[in-house]
């Protein structure tokens, strides 16, 4: 084996033999889906009936308006304002609400009174019971037919059509985009400090001067790059597997509806293709599925290509920077002073794409798109969003490509000098004579 | 000398740091299957030097050869390095370690284990086999440490302080290896500040100063060249009449009474004095019982030279002082 794969050797198998790589690994997906479960739990599918109870200044209404719905029984409720409260606060075991409807409600103001929070879900399908009810007040007063009403009511679907490409969308794949780019914002982050924490490693414990004595310290620096990629990959592999079989198993296992939602944010082809066929059977929330459809027809194939890419390119960029840091200091504490002018272009690239999710073809995104260190984060925002030409994405790449070679011999050059520096405060200034030491 | 093959040479290497020059034209001939002492005092450019050898850095002017042969990536094996500032990865286990760093020089796993076990038997540090190496003390991480310099069996040894951190049985045990080495073949350049080990096992040495080399020979004919002609004498009989006995041609420089009429004197003789001449002048007096010529200790001619060499440079001191610790200086 050559001497860089056994250093790429060494530096994958201690870090993913670690303990805490293996706990993050298989807890990350757990983690995730057990986040969406608890938001599901808490927030969406609060299916326990509710009592209502109704007090109305008005006399227009009675419970039987509101019947309409399975999660709420309502009853008149005959007193005042007072004593609703009174008989609200005094049931303190079972959630019980008040809604009063005064003359305003008619003009959109009303008030609910609970004695224990309501869930998301249910205080929005209470609004809109309200306002079914207030709209069936105002049509009443304007003396139109209900008939007349649901024809007025258009609810348009829209499909827009690139010419260029037959492409039809909803607007949700630069979401998918987004979802990318945090990744390998995440990715550059954690390994890229990984690389710099192995460089300070070496160099604190002086196993640096052994190693350089028997490879180049190039390398070194490039077989430790590497071992630290394939740890993200792997990672990134495992989680992706793990992810999809765990909500494959908790979506059609336990709540079926709630996972719509949390495939919109996972993003795994089979499990939205699973979850499509019972939303169109029913024929409901068309809107749904045309994202849901659209998720499945994203450009999948492309978008992980190009994620590998532009992963490893940015990574590569980054982490020859953070190695050049890392040797050039003697503990962890003092790499601030280095670290500000490589995270502000990471961040400000990330900040911007987040920004650029429903204006994939701004001017920001676009430039941000082409220079190399914002390029990783901000191109497959601008990918997933459609609005893009395929010599645009070359030019990013060749550009990302010529830029971390070039980092990567600067970085070499400070790397070789930094790393047998001891007991020295470097300044900026040292750090560029470096680059023209032998 | 002129026909010896070295197996080591630099020629002229200066290596210039933004604010200092780290070695300023040094030269040195390693003869092969011998033991070099690369002396000097801290910041000398010894490590310097070693890192160019290592081809860790590169000259900025002269070259090094090996075997006749300018450096080149490939004498990366033929070399074992100990370096001064030295470690090991912490979390990694020991044996698992030590092949790892085999592997990195060349050698074969199934090879590489097959030796290390044979030397971690021979150093009796078997049981550390499978412990990690935070787990062992500073001594025991040096034994480790110098199993993997040797264990690829280089051509040329440079070891860098090796017995530091070593009590004195290891220290004599490290000896007999090194010296064993250097009779199987190998050749050693041992770079220390332990004068007693370079005397005890070095054949030649070169002592650097401030960048330059200002000494460089044979060991004999160093000790040869200091020695300034004084003789530590045993009498019996009267002080004042062997004081009195050779007039003007010695010099008393101390002297010890032993017993009741016995004396030690130490002398320093006059350059145009013969020792035959000054015995002859002295016996007539007192009634010698030993003559023992005073040789230099390395000790001697370390300070000797480098104080030497300090006074010669005192006009010209400046950029000795800024001499900042770039370059890792082995302090």
């Amino acid at each position: 084996m050559s001497k860089i794969g056994l250093i790429i050797k060494r530096e994958y198998g201690s870090r993913v033999r670690k303990k805490s790589f293996i706990i993050m690994t298989l807890l990350g997906p757990l983690l995730i889906v057990g986040f969406y479960a608890l938001a599901g739990i808490v927030g969406l599918s609060d299916s326990t009936e509710m009592k209502v109870l109704l007090l109305d200044d008005t006399y227009l209404a009675n419970s039987k308006d509101f019947s309409e719905s399975a999660d709420f029984t309502f009853e008149t409720f005959n007193g005042n304002l007072d004593s609703l409260q009174e008989t609200i606060k005094k049931d303190s075991e079972t959630p019980l609400v008040g809604l009063h409807i005064t003359t305003q409600t008619i003009n959109g103001d009303a008030n609910i009174y609970y004695n224990k929070p309501l869930s998301v879900s249910k205080e929005s399908e209470l609004i809109s019971l309200v306002t079914q009810f207030t709209q069936k007040l105002r049509l009443k007063k304007a003396e139109i037919e209900p008939e007349q009403y649901e024809y007025i009511s258009v609810d348009m679907r829209v499909i827009s059509v690139d010419v260029n490409t037959g492409d039809s969308k909803v607007g949700v794949t630069a979401g998918i985009g987004f979802m990318f780019a945090l990744v390998i914002y995440m990715f550059i982050f954690m390994y890229g400090v990984m690389v710099m924490r192995g460089v300070i490693e070496e160099k604190t414990s002086r196993i640096v001067e052994i190693m350089v004595s028997s490879v180049r310290p190039f390398q070194l620096m490039m077989g430790k790059i590497f071992g630290i990629a394939l740890v993200g990959l792997t990672q990134f592999f495992v989680w992706v597997v793990l992810s999809g079989i765990l909500m494959a198993v908790v979506s059609s296992a336990v709540m079926p509806d709630v996972f719509d939602a949390a495939n919109v944010a996972g993003g795994s082809e089979q499990m939205i293709s699973e979850q499509l066929k019972p939303a169109m059977e029913t024929g409901q929330n068309e809107r749904m599925n045309e994202i849901l459809m659209e998720i499945f027809n994203a450009p999948w194939a492309l978008l992980l290509g190009l994620f590998v890419f532009y992963f490893l390119g940015g990574y590569l960029l980054y982490a020859s920077l953070f190695a050049a840091v890392g040797s050039a200091v003697d503990s962890e504490t003092e790499t601030q002073q280095f670290m500000l002018p490589i995270t502000i272009p990471l961040i400000f690239g990330f900040i911007v794409s987040m920004m650029s999710v429903f204006n994939p073809g701004g001017e920001a995104i676009v430039w941000l798109s082409y220079i190399p260190l914002t390029s990783p984060v901000a191109m497959l925002v601008r990918v997933a969003g459609g609005d893009y030409a395929w010599w645009e994405v070359v030019i990013s790449m060749v550009t990302l490509v010529l830029t971390f070679i070039l980092t990567t011999k600067l970085a070499a050059k400070i790397y070789k000098t930094g790393i047998l520096m001891y007991g020295k405060k470097i300044t900026y200034k040292e750090l560029f004579k470096w680059l023209r030491y032998k | 000398m002129t026909d010896q093959q070295f197996v080591l040479e630099a020629s002229g290497v200066v290596k210039r740091y933004a604010a200092h020059t780290a070695l300023n034209g040094v030269s040195i001939q390693v003869p092969k299957q011998s033991i070099f002492g690369l002396l000097g005092p801290n910041g000398a450019g010894k490590t310097s030097l070693i890192r160019i050898i290592n081809q860790i850095t590169g000259p900025d002017e002269g070259s090094v050869m090996i075997d006749g042969e300018r450096l080149k990536p490939k004498h990366i094996e033929d070399i074992g390095y100990l370096p001064e500032e030295r470690g090991l990865y912490k979390k990694m286990k020991v044996g698992e370690q030590c092949v790892y760093l085999a592997q990195l020089k060349g050698m074969k796993k199934s090879e590489a284990k097959k030796e290390l076990q044979e030397w971690f038997e021979k150093f009796e540090i078997s049981e550390w086999w499978g412990k990690k190496v935070e787990e062992l003390s500073k001594g025991m991480a040096q034994k480790v440490q110098f199993i993997t310099t040797i264990l690829h069996r280089p051509k040329i040894l440079i070891l860098d302080e090796p017995f530091s951190g070593f009590d004195p049985i290891n220290t004599n045990l490290i000896k007999q290896e090194i010296l064993k080495l250097r009779d199987e073949g190998a050749t050693i350049m041992l770079s220390t500040h332990n004068m007693g080990s370079v005397e005890e096992i070095c054949d030649d040495i070169t002592l650097i100063n401030k960048s330059q080399n200002i000494l460089s020979g044979s060991m004999s004919q160093i000790k040869k060249d200091f020695s300034k002609k004084e003789y530590d004498i045993t009498f019996k009989g009267n002080v004042v009449a062997f004081a009195n006995s050779f007039w003007g041609g010695f010099e008393l420089i101390s002297r010890e009474q032993i017993d009741k009429d016995v004396f030690t004197a130490k002398v320093r003789l006059m350059d145009h004095v013969k020792l035959n001449d000054f015995l002859n002048g002295v016996i007539p007096s007192v009634e010698l019982q030993s003559v023992l010529p005073v040789v230099p200790t390395m000790n001697d001619i370390f300070i000797d030279a480098v104080g030497k060499d300090q006074g010669n440079n005192n006009v010209t001191e400046d950029q000795g002082a800024s001499q900042t610790t770039e370059g890792g200086e082995d302090e």
